[in-house]
């Protein structure tokens, strides 16, 4: 077994927090596409504050992402630069869309609710993008390292990689209504997010060479836990607590990365070989322990001032937003 | 026909020129909020105070697509430039790690500064954030400047190793955030920003003023005009200080750009002239004014100095760059110096406590305002247009890093149709935003607001003139 590396532990650790995030919005998408009204209330409250922050991660993550492992780029640069440059254009349509939306007055050609839906529409598919990227490096197919080079058509080809896809957005949409508190059946969200987990737990013991199997027990649990505590009405304030859910949803993609590690490429690479020097490691070391202390300390106040003070955890917002 | 090479650089300067003219107003807008609010708290005065909350909102839309185009820049650097970036994340990936952290403080606290606006009692502690998002802001500049004094001037590897091998050797990663020309270019970098930002906020204060009929409308855009004079006039002097001394540090650690900028077509030379204006056709300059003995005085602050400034001669023509920075760098210098005094002019008003009733004086703030987009973008293309045929000075070519995959060009072309759509949005956008929630309504909305009071407008000259008036509200 390979030993976890501290840049490696650290950069696992800012994709989780990222990806705690990014699903936050993600099931926020879910709920302004299919229910709006009930989610100007419960869902935009909790993602005006925090999109921003989510793209913040997004850019946190690429640069760790460089310094990790800079001799890899010029491959992400020429096989998926059809996907980055498509992300790119969504980005800033979805940063645009949403921050409209908050301050668009009331006019006769466009609403917030059109807005609203487009930045759900918007996140759907950078979230569909991610998957795909991802997807494809832990499985490998369509992927030609050597020739830079990625095949949309034989990756979608391999049904592990779409069963890894689909399951992952049909648990994302059960979970939606757990996050949020959304008014339907209670055994629902339970019923969808383990159709979900099945379909996507089995298709990625597909996609890799699992090398620590036995830590996505973790995320198994803690992806029925939420939905199973949901359904018990003394229970349902505990994982209605957005950060608990966020720290569990951190929790279980850390250890998805961990049971990949090292492997990549459906098994047929590895990542250590690829790390950066040393001098640059210890440096980058030194400023995530500084930067993660502010980080924390920022956090810390985030959630005195946007939880504690205000116990729903939303935001003091202004009328229009939300109207 | 455009090759590809050339595609990605053009689509590179056309993003970062389009992500510059939002930046400079965010980071003025950070300084320029955190300074109005202090004065609100401090003189309990609800003008300030409104100042400063309508200008978050635009701040936040502007942050919310200056996020976007940063993002975009990021991920263009290793998918337009990938061999740069190899380079770049072996020797000098700091300054883009620390600037993360930089961006997270600003965001956080921009979070918790807008949407909480109401959920701090003590508003010293709502001003803290506003001086965090500014911190955050000016420091997300200083890093991505180090990036770039980097590429004028590499250091922290073995540059001969790497030129013959290709191989990075002997990685020191401070001394390449820590580059030769890293203190000059930041701070010249840093205050030339909040320069073009505060004199765009003056014209946009001045717009306002000149078309506002309301009193309190009308003193509100004054004191913004007041604090951008104040704030961009102590930026533009230090600009200029500064500038003076970066092109002395090219002078001796990039010559060739020195000697293209200042257009010195001699190997090299003694009580060299100042050459204003003027374009090279055949051999010999035309339409220049040139006076003798200027540069080599302003260079090495003598009159008579026998040091000799670089020129082009003493260079293979192949590794000139375009020599149309020599007009860029006029346009800077000039349209800066022009700047300068006129704020000069605006501060001697200030402390005469002179008004800004006179038309002209107003027209002259917008013209300040354009000319001062004008001029830092001319800047900033003399320095990136100045370093070519290099991506990184005398070790990296443009051509040798870009991406050549065809299918840059398509999706390229979508980014820079979707920009031209998208940044004039966000600047009607935010003056529709503001310009809907009117300065009336704001005091309106703030009535039972206690910590703040409207305190007395002093008398305009119109109020003099109609019997009766108090001046007040």
């Amino acid at each position: 077994m390979s030993a976890y590396l501290p840049e490696i532990i650290i950069n696992a650790g800012i994709f989780s927090m990222f990806f705690a995030l990014i699903s936050t919005e993600l099931m926020a998408a879910s709920s302004l596409l299919f229910k709006y009204e009930e989610s100007t209330k419960k869902v935009i409250p909790f993602i005006i504050p925090i999109w921003e922050i989510t793209g913040t991660f997004f850019i946190f993550y690429a640069v760790n992402m460089e310094s990790l492992i800079p001799s890899v780029l010029p491959f992400l640069a020429y096989a998926f630069i059809v996907y980055i440059l498509i992300f790119l254009i969504l980005y800033i349509g979805r940063n645009s869309a949403i921050i409209v939306a908050e301050t668009i007055w009331k006019n006769k050609l466009i609403s917030k609710k059109s807005l609203y839906r487009i930045y759900a529409i918007i996140t759907y598919i950078i979230g569909a993008i991610i998957f795909v990227l991802y997807t494809a490096l832990i499985s490998g197919k369509g992927v030609n390292f050597n020739a830079q080079t990625f095949n949309l058509l034989k990756f979608v080809a391999y049904l592990p990689d779409d069963g890894f896809i689909i399951g992952s957005a049909i648990l994302v949409f059960g979970l939606a209504s757990v996050f949020y508190g959304l008014n339907v059946n209670r055994f629902l969200p339970l019923i969808v997010t383990v159709i979900g987990l099945i379909i996507a737990a089995v298709s990625f013991l597909k996609l890799n060479d699992i090398h620590n199997l036995y830590y996505l027990i973790i995320p198994v649990i803690l992806t029925i836990l939420a939905p199973v505590l949901y359904i018990i009405p003394s229970a349902r304030k505990l994982i209605s607590n957005k950060i608990l859910f966020q720290t569990v949803i951190a929790l279980a993609t850390f250890f998805i990365i961990a049971s990949l590690y090292p492997n990549m490429l459906g098994g047929t690479a590895t990542i250590t070989p690829l790390l950066n020097d040393s001098a640059m490691q210890i440096q980058t070391f030194y400023a995530t322990v500084v930067g993660g202390i502010m980080l924390f300390i920022l956090t810390y106040v985030f959630f005195k001032v946007a939880y504690f003070k205000n116990r729903s955890g939303e935001a003091n917002l202004p009328e229009e937003v939300t109207q | 026909m455009v090759s590809i090479g050339n595609f990605d650089r053009f689509m590179m300067g056309f993003t970062l020129g389009s992500h510059i003219l939002i930046v400079t107003l965010s980071i003025a807008l950070s300084i320029f909020i955190s300074v109005a609010e202090f004065l609100a708290i401090r003189k309990k005065d609800l003008y300030y105070y409104v100042l400063s909350k309508r200008l978050t909102k635009a701040f936040v839309i502007f942050f919310a697509v200056g996020t976007a185009s940063g993002s975009v820049l990021a991920v263009e650097l290793f998918s337009l430039w990938p061999p740069f970036m190899v380079l770049i994340g072996k020797v000098d990936i700091l300054p883009f790690y620390y600037e993360v952290f930089a961006f997270l403080l600003e965001s956080i606290c921009l979070v918790l500064y807008f949407y909480y606006w109401d959920a701090f009692k003590n508003r010293y502690h709502h001003w803290i954030l506003s001086v965090l998002i500014a911190i955050g802001t000016v420091m997300s500049a200083v890093f991505i400047t180090l990036i770039n004094a980097f590429m004028n001037t590499p250091s922290g590897f073995n540059i001969a190793v790497y030129k013959a091998t290709g191989a990075v050797t002997d990685v020191n990663p401070i001394a390449a955030v820590l580059s030769p020309s890293a203190l000059w270019e930041v701070t010249h970098v840093v205050t030339a920003t909040v320069t073009a930002g505060m004199f765009a906020l003056l014209a946009y204060f001045a717009i306002n003023y000149l078309k506002s009929r309301e009193k309190e409308q009308k003193h509100v855009y004054s004191l913004g005009m007041k604090l951008a004079i104040i704030m961009g006039t102590i930026s533009v002097i230090l600009a200029g200080l500064t500038g003076d001394q970066s092109m002395r540090m090219i002078m001796t650690l990039q010559p060739l750009k020195y000697a293209a900028v200042e257009l010195n077509y001699f190997h090299s030379q003694a009580l060299a002239p100042e050459v204003l204006g003027g374009i090279l056709i055949n051999g010999s300059i035309h339409y220049g004014i040139s006076i003798p003995g200027l540069q080599s005085m302003i260079a090495f602050l003598s009159l008579n100095s026998t040091q000799v400034v670089p020129g082009l001669l003493s260079y293979p023509k192949s590794l000139w760059p375009p020599l149309f920075v020599h007009l860029t760098f006029d346009t800077m210098v000039g349209g800066g110096t022009l700047m300068g005094l006129y704020a000069l002019f605006l501060s001697y008003l200030i402390i005469r406590k002179k008004k800004f009733e006179f038309k002209l004086y107003l027209y002259g703030m917008v013209i300040l305002g354009i000319l001062a987009e004008v001029v830092y973008d001319s800047g900033w293309v003399t320095d990136e247009v100045g370093r070519q045929p290099w991506i990184i000075y005398n070790v990296m070519t443009v051509q040798s890093a870009a991406n050549l995959s065809p299918s840059v060009i398509p999706l390229g072309v979508a980014i820079i149709i979707f920009y031209l759509a998208v940044v004039p949005f966000t600047f009607y956008f935010a003056a529709r935003v503001l310009k809907n929630d009117s300065i009336g309504n704001e005091l309106i909305k703030e009535k039972n607001n206690t910590d703040f009071v409207r305190h007395d407008i002093p008398l305009t000259k119109q109020d003099r003139d109609i019997p009766g008036s108090g001046g007040k509200r």
